[in-house]
């Protein structure tokens, strides 16, 4: 028992002095670590002492009273430093626990959601027949009521990878034009509920980009979101694939809302929700730009948009366009085959 | 309609999944075979022998990952093809099911029905070639 004890509490030394490992796990780069902070800060300061030492003998100051005080300001220093960062590695410690919390929240969260998502799709796709034109709307809000939630969860994930540093980690080589296919077919119920026309203009090229495909998915999924929920009324939406200067670029052009000149320049913030936007849908979260945004980015590509009030907006990302590896060829070619089989 | 009934083992806890999916599979021609924890997962892959298995991760008794370890290691389930539908989607996960041998990796969160039939429809064109 006593050796177990032992053991455990060297286990736990290492691990307390093994400061890569706990750098990483609070997913920082090592230059704003606090362990790695309190080593080259507690270096610095030894040689600036070391150096005023030496000054001070050139000088010809007193020898004791200039080792006095260079002792004195090295400790007094070391020790500054050290709560400092003993403060900061507690708000680091406390941010990881809060987004492992969010994660695991967030996942378990999922399940339920998703579950009611596909059970609604079905009784509204396929068991219509025989309800009540108000029942059958009531089902209409239930299925809209839990899209949204869906959307606001993978949100909300999409901030927990923000914090943990995670976005866009998992590369793969893959056609943008199958995903944008199938998100309009996906969409087109909505749209029609909404009574939006939803056109889609893709090339028959295919268009190849690096990155991961279900944040990538996330990002046309909820412009496409946005496009129609922002949509006063009928109007149309439509998605352009193009290839621009080696670069695979994607826009959703609605006639929707729009947004407002003077709150143009906040709409990729956290938590922003345009003044119309806000009237028109009240239970946004305003999280979902922010989080497109920064996968684009992490992606290496970029995103932006074009807005006038009341007309409609444009908003649109680039990738850049990969040429698929031999093997990956073989495989869509198959694919193909396999399709017109 | 698909002309033999082909056989799909979907290892799900969640019963409200297994309803949905299960009814979808059985409209779409398929026989649907459920398993709602990783043990009885294994021994249906064993005696059922079906044609594809849709598997989550995080499961009752063995997880995901010890089941598809075992299918890949047993002589009798190595061929069958086996698309992982799970909520987690961390990359370390990604990568540890592919490198055992899963045919495929989706999230659930971000399919509809329609179009995880759409892949396993696919998956298993592709192994009949």
């Amino acid at each position: 028992m006593l050796f177990m004890e032992k053991e455990e509490k060297q286990r736990g030394l290492r691990d307390h002095l093994n400061i890569i490992a706990r750098c990483r796990s609070y997913h920082l780069p090592l230059w704003q670590c606090p362990q790695i902070l309190f080593v080259v800060m507690g270096l610095v300061t030894i040689i600036a002492i070391v150096l005023f030492y030496f000054v001070a003998l050139a000088e010809d100051f007193d020898a004791h009273a200039t080792a006095l005080i260079a002792t004195f300001l090295a400790g007094f220093f070391m020790i500054q430093i050290f709560v400092i960062l003993q403060a900061f590695e507690r708000i680091a410690d406390a941010n990881r626990v809060q987004v492992d919390f969010m994660n695991i929240a967030i996942h378990q969260l999922r399940s339920p959601v998703t579950a009611a998502r596909w059970a609604m799709d079905r009784i509204t796709t396929e068991s219509t027949a025989g309800l009540s034109t108000e029942t059958l709307q009531e089902l209409y809000i239930v299925r809209d009521s839990v899209t949204k939630m869906a959307h606001l969860v993978s949100s909300i994930l999409g901030i927990v990878r923000i914090e943990a540093g995670t976005v866009a980690e998992r590369k793969e080589t893959f056609s943008l034009n199958a995903m944008v296919t199938d998100l309009i077919n996906a969409t087109r119920w909505y749209a029609r509920a909404a009574n939006l026309e939803l056109e889609a203009e893709v090339p028959k090229k295919d268009i190849h980009v690096r990155a991961d495909s279900e944040q990538i998915h996330f990002v046309i999924d909820h412009l496409l979101d946005n496009s129609m929920r922002y949509s006063k009324g009928a109007g149309r939406i439509t998605i352009i694939l193009e290839e621009e200067g080696g670069k695979a670029k994607i826009s959703v052009r609605d006639s929707g809302v729009g947004i407002p000149d003077k709150e143009q320049h906040d709409v990729f913030d956290k938590f922003f929700r345009g003044s119309n936007a806000a009237a028109l849908e009240p239970g946004g979260a305003g999280l979902s730009l922010y989080v497109a945004r920064t996968i684009v980015e992490s992606s290496g590509g970029r995103m932006g948009f074009l807005s006038e009030e009341n007309s409609g907006s444009t908003f649109w990302f680039t990738l850049p366009e990969v040429q698929p590896a031999a093997e990956d060829k073989a495989e869509e070619q198959k694919d193909a085959n396999a399709d017109g089989s | 309609m698909i002309a033999v009934q082909q056989k799909i083992l979907f290892v799900e806890d969640e019963e409200a999944l297994q309803t949905s999916l299960c009814s979808a599979l059985k409209e779409a021609g398929y026989t649907a075979v459920s398993a709602y924890d990783g043990e009885s997962a294994i021994a249906l892959a064993e005696r059922e022998r079906p044609d594809l298995i849709l598997l989550d991760i995080i499961l009752p008794r063995r997880s995901g990952f010890e089941v598809l370890e075992e299918l890949k290691s047993n002589e009798t389930t190595r061929d069958i093809p086996v698309i992982v539908l799970t909520n987690l989607e961390r990359i370390s996960d990604v990568e540890r099911m592919l490198s055992l041998g899963a045919t495929n990796y989706l999230v659930k969160a971000n399919y509809e029905i329609p179009d995880i039939l759409t892949k396993i429809r696919q998956v298993l064109e592709h192994q009949n070639i």
